[in-house]
């Protein structure tokens, strides 16, 4: 029992981030679980980065682009860019 | 379609996509001008099979990813660790994170939130920015983002922890203190 309560929120964390990409061997899996039973911060963690994640599939599914930009291009660079396309310099 | 009428329909979201992932203003007018020259010799091979804009966007993501390729063989100054800052000698916590108030679906929806994402995702690093915006904007499995990147899983794992990390620190700072809800 001593291991996992000493087991630091450092490795829970990634542990909690690394799950999204990769699947967990058994025994990581497991600590985690234990970890995420016993620990508050670590939990809210958890949620926050779902949050997170969830929100920007969210936007992806409502075809909105990933991040509000700025104006488009601005009129020098779009008048350099339809030059090269005509065949210019 | 010729060129003028490309840049007039497609350019500003070429631009705009490109900028999210390359940051640089410079960079991203580049990529959006190899975009178009590139479409426009390989005019013929588009099929109408996608919609025009679906056709640009995917040359588009392949001159993206070769820039961040080259950018990735110059040498960097190593990013510093500050994003681990949140854990102390002991491995836990410094400031405990607390649940977040308020109501995740509606986040999606609101534009005041999506700002302050932009300016948090302004301040990671490059390299992270770049390994987060395939995995989690553009949706792309771990294995594809690892091949476009040229990196080792391992890599891509690190990256991604320390941009969740400092991403979730940020809104927490800027979005969801003190009390959660809306900003102060």
């Amino acid at each position: 029992m001593m291991h996992v309560l000493f087991y630091p929120c450092r490795e829970a964390a990634r542990l909690i981030d690394l799950r999204r990409d990769a699947p967990l061997r058994i025994d990581q899996r497991a600590r985690l679980a234990v970890h995420l039973r016993m620990c508050d911060a670590c939990r809210a963690f958890a949620d926050q980065i779902d949050t997170i994640e969830t929100a920007f599939r969210r936007r992806a599914a409502a075809g909105e682009p990933a991040l509000p930009t700025s104006p488009g291009l601005d009129a020098a660079a779009r008048e350099r860019i339809r030059t090269r396309l005509r065949g210019g310099a | 379609m010729d060129g003028d009428a490309w840049v007039d329909a497609h350019a500003d979201a070429l631009f705009r996509y490109a900028l999210t992932r390359l940051r640089r203003r410079e960079d991203a007018e580049d990529a959006v001008q190899e975009t178009l020259l590139a479409a426009l010799t390989a005019k013929r091979d588009f099929r109408g099979d996608s919609s025009e804009r679906t056709w640009l966007i995917g040359i588009l993501r392949h001159k993206i990813v070769d820039r961040i390729r080259a950018d990735a063989r110059t040498p960097v100054v190593a990013e510093s660790d500050e994003a681990m800052d949140w854990c102390g000698e002991t491995g836990n916590w410094l400031h405990p994170p607390k649940a977040w108030q308020g109501d995740p679906g509606r986040l999606a929806e609101d534009g005041e939130f999506w700002e302050r994402v932009r300016a948090c995702f302004a301040g990671l690093p490059d390299r992270q920015a770049q390994a987060f915006a395939l995995r989690v904007m553009d949706d792309l499995p771990a294995d594809e983002v690892c091949k476009q990147l040229d990196i080792t899983p391992t890599n891509l794992w690190v990256m991604l922890h320390r941009a969740r990390t400092r991403l979730r620190d940020c809104l927490e700072r800027t979005w969801f203190a003190p009390a959660g809800g809306a900003s102060p």
